[in-house]
């Protein structure tokens, strides 16, 4: 019984440690203000908390299940800001990140540590303008690409292309990264 | 040779993958997952990179006093009932008690077990092991039982479920530590307990769930050798507007009505 109690707290510290920063961070980068990103990160933090039992270990990393719960109460935030009528609700989101990892193909799986955030985003940023602001609108930024074209003044397929363009070279990219190691 | 050009609706993969599609044409692309393997391996590679987006931002501390702040908003909250009132008794059935010794196991009583439940399940997620032998046994013991894992997880993540402590202001169960799960809408209750003195073989406890004033029986049952016990109530009696349960001294074999003052109350 000590011994879980012990746990508990200990548990609750591990979980802080290890995903609050990354949590955070994804978080200020989308809703774009500390108050909204901590209140993010508390939030989705307590989720993992409370509902670790969600969390499917066949579908993927704890990580990559967190950012993932992460980016989308981010974006539901943002979207309810905007009054955006197809937004995701957070209960639907939960769900569907327990999709979105795969354990098969560990791209996202050999991002956890800090070096490897940083070739990510080494990734990201080395792709032509265009292509990062149009696949980075859509993630950071929940847009659609309708969206991207009417903020961007670019043509619809102009859009498309660029962010399929940009996200072929991400693939290509981070699985070299991942198969280099 | 393998057809490596792309269908316009596999052109819009990546775009699923970010989001970034209009509903109708998600529509679209979700028929076409659901018909195309080779579909769902690009949404697969196209998942991943969107996976690895969520790391890429710069990497910033939270504001200072994030972490007070998040342990304060996951502490428990104390749900302490009230005085234990005298019971007005009448009479009840008296189901046999199913023990899960399992649910013991994973039920260890204490004060924080919603919390501790959610340790244990974050162990697993972490994957932690090393620093906590005891909690892996106990997670290994979790596995073997599968389904009654999957049972409390499923009833833990009812919104409708409470976690009720049964106190005792004085008495022979002043130091027991007993708390119950319970699910009104699902009609299902947990009840665990640890430090209730052994009874003679004369004597048994029982457990009775009270609403508005009317009592029904909800079981006896027998402590383990180390003084705990375990009782499961799939079929609880419909709420009343005040519930309240109880635990009781019986004669051996249990009464159609408490006939002694509850040694532990709650009220749900």
């Amino acid at each position: 019984m000590a011994m879980l109690v012990a746990g508990d707290e200990q548990a609750l510290e591990v979980l802080y440690q290890r995903y609050a920063r990354p949590v955070y961070s994804l978080a200020l980068r989308i809703v774009g203000n500390e108050a909204d990103a901590e209140e993010v990160m508390q939030d989705v933090l307590e989720r993992a908390w409370r509902r670790a039992e969600t969390f499917d270990p066949q579908r993927g990393r704890f990580g990559s299940w967190l950012l993932g719960m992460a980016h989308h109460v981010a974006i539901d935030a943002i979207r309810k800001q905007k009054r955006r009528p197809q937004g995701i609700d957070t209960e639907t989101a939960e769900q569907v990140m327990t999709l979105t990892a795969d354990p098969t193909v560990d791209v996202a799986a050999t991002v956890i540590q800090n070096e490897e955030a940083q070739r990510i985003r080494a990734a990201l940023q080395s792709l032509p303008d265009t292509q990062q602001q149009a696949i980075e609108l859509a993630f950071f930024k929940g847009l659609s690409h309708l969206e991207i074209a009417a903020a961007t003044g670019d043509p619809l397929g102009t859009v498309k292309t660029r962010i399929r363009r940009g996200m072929e070279r991400l693939k290509s990219l981070l699985s070299n990264e991942s198969s280099g190691e | 040779m393998a057809d490596t050009s792309l269908n316009p609706l596999e052109e819009l993969i990546d775009l699923y993958a970010l989001g970034a599609l209009e509903p109708d044409e998600m529509a679209l692309v979700e028929e076409h997952l659901a018909q195309s393997p080779r579909a769902r391996a690009m949404l697969e590679q196209s998942k991943q990179v969107v996976s690895a987006l969520a790391w890429s931002p710069e990497q910033h501390d939270p504001p200072a006093g994030a972490y007070e702040r998040f342990r304060q908003r996951v502490a428990p909250a104390s749900a302490q009932p009230q005085a234990a009132p005298r019971l007005a008794m009448a009479p009840a059935a008296v189901p046999a008690p199913t023990f899960g010794q399992r649910l013991r196991q994973l039920f260890a009583p204490q004060q924080r077990w919603g919390t501790a439940f959610a340790a244990l399940l974050l162990v697993i997620a972490l994957g932690v092991g090393g620093w906590n032998l005891s909690l892996q046994r106990q997670v290994s013991d979790l596995t073997a039982s599968a389904s009654e894992y999957r049972a409390l997880t499923a009833l833990l993540s009812e919104p409708a479920t409470r976690l009720v402590a049964l106190t005792g202001a004085d008495g022979p169960a002043q130091t027991a530590r007993t708390q119950l799960l319970i699910n009104p809408e699902r009609h299902e209750a947990y009840l665990v307990t640890a430090g209730l003195p052994a009874l003679p073989a004369n004597q048994s406890y029982q457990l009775w769930m009270i609403a508005d004033g009317q009592p029904l029986s909800m079981g006896v049952f027998a402590l383990d050798a180390q003084g705990n016990a375990t009782v499961q109530m799939a079929n609880l009696p419909p709420a009343g507007s005040q519930n309240l349960f109880g635990i009781t001294i019986e004669p051996a074999g249990g009464s159609d009505q408490p006939t002694s003052a509850p040694i532990l109350l709650g009220e749900l």
